[in-house]
């Protein structure tokens, strides 16, 4: 796999080693029920997912509520257990180690989250709350830790006098700062940012996003980046990887599958975005509108777990389940979960207006004229 | 005739902390049949500003006018504005869920609306009620009635409150934020089915939110409010190709480019006003670049500004001055450069 073009967070030429390694990684979640609460079925949100990740890249990771981005990223950064498969950090299988064995890699991983609300204690003052990376990984004195947590928060843009506030008295954007700030305490190589800029408002957005950028730069910083805004993935990642249902579906320089989406999904979700510059002043790309919603991740269809929904599904979508590889005519590197994948210019538009009908689940409006 | 035509309206709020002022002078007009989008940040104004129209809005302080249809909405009673609501103007939230009683049928919900304002029977309520299902892409209404809000998905929730707003062919929809919290797969339903009912109904919608996406894709006209006031009101073109105000370019120039430019975001530096006092300036001065000691002295009312009619920006740089900022630039080194030639 190559670094691709594009994706202005990532500039960096990825090294020959990966950083990052995902092999078939499972998790199911049980659902308990009856009387004893017995397992009886279970959540499948991550069901076979594999990926690797050099580093310096940025991958954008995509799909919609539920689809089991957000459990992947815990499932990377160890937060939670695997089912089955590997996760290989800097050639380490972090998923055969124990909490102890885990801690010293922790510091190498970090976390980003939505919600800058949510995730800082409202009752600590911000120089408390940054501090516990250093009071927890390394034996510093009270000086010394002042001194590393102000350095930090001027460099995440805060001013270091406000190191006695509480989190209360900052902005949302300001909250988000504090977040990477905690994040970046350690120095990690790889940071997951789940969702980071969802919270805020565009104006603030941009000055967070090329904050990120800045800090990738300066600590080769390597990001998974997950977003469910299609225009932010695209600006920030190199690589993406798109996921349905606890699938990946496609994956590939982000670049390449933005303008050759090769699954029907993938096709779907792109043409779905409403994007203001390209309302007015490029091509109008014609939206797929796709029918009926995400099915449940408990009991998920047969074959491709896409095909109720797909456009282009044949009898053997309900299948056989499709492997992600390469499609002819793809680059090294774009992959796809596809049987019938897209070709270039292929309406699939009107495609979704004629299959609405024959599987019969789609709401009114995929057969309305 | 605008059928909503909104003047000077102004809402505040007492709180333990002191009076916020959420809306300090906010005009715009709905003309029948049309889509409005209102576009702003949080804390804009711009939820609030239809709230206090509709009576919806407890313990607010309003001042203003909104004529809808003759009749000013701002000086009507309680009564008044309950017989209006839900018959000639519907509202539309973000979160169907908690507009929905979770205990109740979805049926029942419905029903119960066209009871309240059409002295219609119970059965022939029910019956509506799945007509209106149906015609929102509800996959078999006539079982789906008989259920509740919890065993519908979000996006179908969503169509339930549609089904619910249109129940009596209003002349007017207020949709707050009515695809936020849905996936882009389900907003682009949600939108499509929108666009459907107001072709079907001539209905006039206010689509309040804060993506500039959704706007450039369904609205005719737009209003972009900032610290409570609206910045700039045209039609949704010249909003997206010749923007005026420094907010509106501000912001269309803070969300990243789909088309793959990949060149660095150029963010608005700091953070929205305060409105826990009266704004006496221009409320977008602290953090424009191209603020002068004018903007200081008062907020610039709406003028024409742009080559298209009905352009109004509240700035007080100059008229023809239109286009994304960069773009500006890039113009005038243009010209710059064919002069010295």
């Amino acid at each position: 796999m190559t670094v691709g073009p594009g994706g202005v967070f990532s500039r960096a030429e990825g090294t020959d080693e990966f950083l990052l390694e995902a092999d078939d990684v499972v998790k199911h979640f049980p659902v308990r029920g009856g009387a004893f609460g017995r397992s009886h079925a279970a959540v499948k949100a991550v069901d076979g997912v594999s990926f690797s990740l050099r580093a310096g890249e940025t991958l954008g990771l995509v799909g919609e509520s539920g689809c089991g981005k957000s459990t992947l990223a815990r499932l990377i950064t160890g937060l939670h257990p695997v089912t089955s498969g590997h996760v290989r950090f800097k050639g380490q299988d972090i998923t055969s180690l124990q909490r102890r064995q885990l801690r010293p890699l922790r510091r190498s991983m970090q976390m980003v989250f939505q919600d800058p609300y949510g995730s800082l204690n409202p009752r600590r003052r911000v120089g408390s709350i940054l501090s516990d990376p250093f009071s927890v990984h390394e034996h510093l004195s009270r000086a010394e830790v002042r001194r590393r947590v102000q350095e930090l928060m001027a460099r995440v843009g805060l001013s270091p006098e406000h190191y006695n506030r509480f989190p209360s008295e900052f902005s949302g954007g300001q909250r988000q700062r504090i977040g990477i700030a905690r994040a970046l305490a350690l120095r990690p190589s790889l940071i997951v940012c789940d969702e980071p800029v969802s919270a805020l408002d565009v104006s603030i957005q941009a000055q967070i996003l090329n904050l990120l950028e800045d800090l990738q730069a300066e600590f080769m910083l390597t990001y998974i980046f997950i977003a469910h805004d299609l225009s932010v993935v695209r600006h920030v990642s190199n690589r993406l990887a798109v996921m349905y249902l606890g699938k990946l579906v496609e994956t590939g320089p982000t670049e390449e599958i933005y303008l050759n989406s090769r699954h029907p999904y993938t096709a779907s979700l792109l043409s779905a975005v409403p994007v203001a510059d390209r309302a007015f002043r490029s091509e109008r790309r014609e939206r797929i509108i796709l029918t009926g919603d995400v099915p449940s991740p408990v009991d998920p269809p047969s074959g491709c777990r896409f095909h109720p929904r797909c456009p282009k599904a044949q009898a053997v979508c309900a299948v056989q389940e499709p492997a992600l590889e390469r499609k002819s005519g793809d680059p090294d590197g774009h992959l796809t979960a596809c049987h019938f994948p897209v070709v270039a210019g292929e309406a699939l538009a009107n495609a979704s207006r004629e299959t609405a009908g024959v599987t019969g689940s789609g709401p009114a409006e995929a057969v309305h004229p | 005739m605008a059928l909503l035509e909104v003047r000077d309206l102004r809402v505040s709020f007492d709180t333990d902390d002191g009076t916020v002022y959420a809306v300090q002078g906010m005009s715009f007009s709905v003309e029948a049949g049309q889509t409005l989008g209102i576009v702003g940040e949080s804390g804009s104004g711009k939820s609030v500003t239809t709230q206090a129209i509709m009576g919806l809005a407890p313990g607010a302080k309003v001042s203003g006018e909104a004529i809808l249809d003759g009749a000013d909405l701002v000086s009507m009673s309680e009564d008044e504005l309950q017989r209006i609501r839900g018959r000639k103007v519907s509202l539309i939230f973000q979160d169907p869920l908690t507009s929905l009683h979770p205990l109740h049928r979805v049926g029942h919900q419905i029903a119960e609306v066209m009871e309240t304002h059409g002295k219609v029977a119970r059965k022939e309520a029910i019956r509506r009620a799945v007509d209106l299902l149906g015609r929102v892409g509800i996959p078999e209404p006539d079982k789906r009635v008989r259920d509740y809000p919890h065993q519908f998905s979000g996006g179908m929730r969503q169509r339930v409150m549609i089904a619910m707003a249109l129940a009596f062919e209003p002349m007017l929809v207020i949709a707050d934020e009515p695809t936020t919290a849905l996936d882009v797969t389900v907003q682009a339903q949600i939108l499509e089915l929108l666009g459907r009912m107001q072709q079907d109904f001539g209905t006039a919608v206010i689509l309040i939110t804060h993506d500039l996406g959704v706007v450039a894709d369904v609205a005719d006209d737009v209003v972009i409010m900032y610290g409570g006031r609206p910045m700039e009101r045209a039609d949704v073109r010249s909003i997206f190709v010749e923007p005026h105000h420094p907010y509106t370019q501000g912001l269309l120039e803070s969300i990243p480019s789909y088309s793959g430019r990949t060149e660095r975001l150029k963010p608005i530096q700091g953070y929205p006003p305060s409105l826990m006092r009266m704004i006496e300036q221009c409320p977008f001065a602290p953090r424009c670049s191209q603020v002068r000691d004018e903007c200081r002295a008062a907020p610039p009312p709406l003028k024409p500004a742009g080559s298209s009619p009905g352009h109004l920006s509240a700035c007080v740089l100059d008229a023809n001055r239109v286009g994304l900022a960069s773009e500006q630039d890039e113009a005038a080194r243009a010209v710059g450069a064919a002069e010295e030639r």
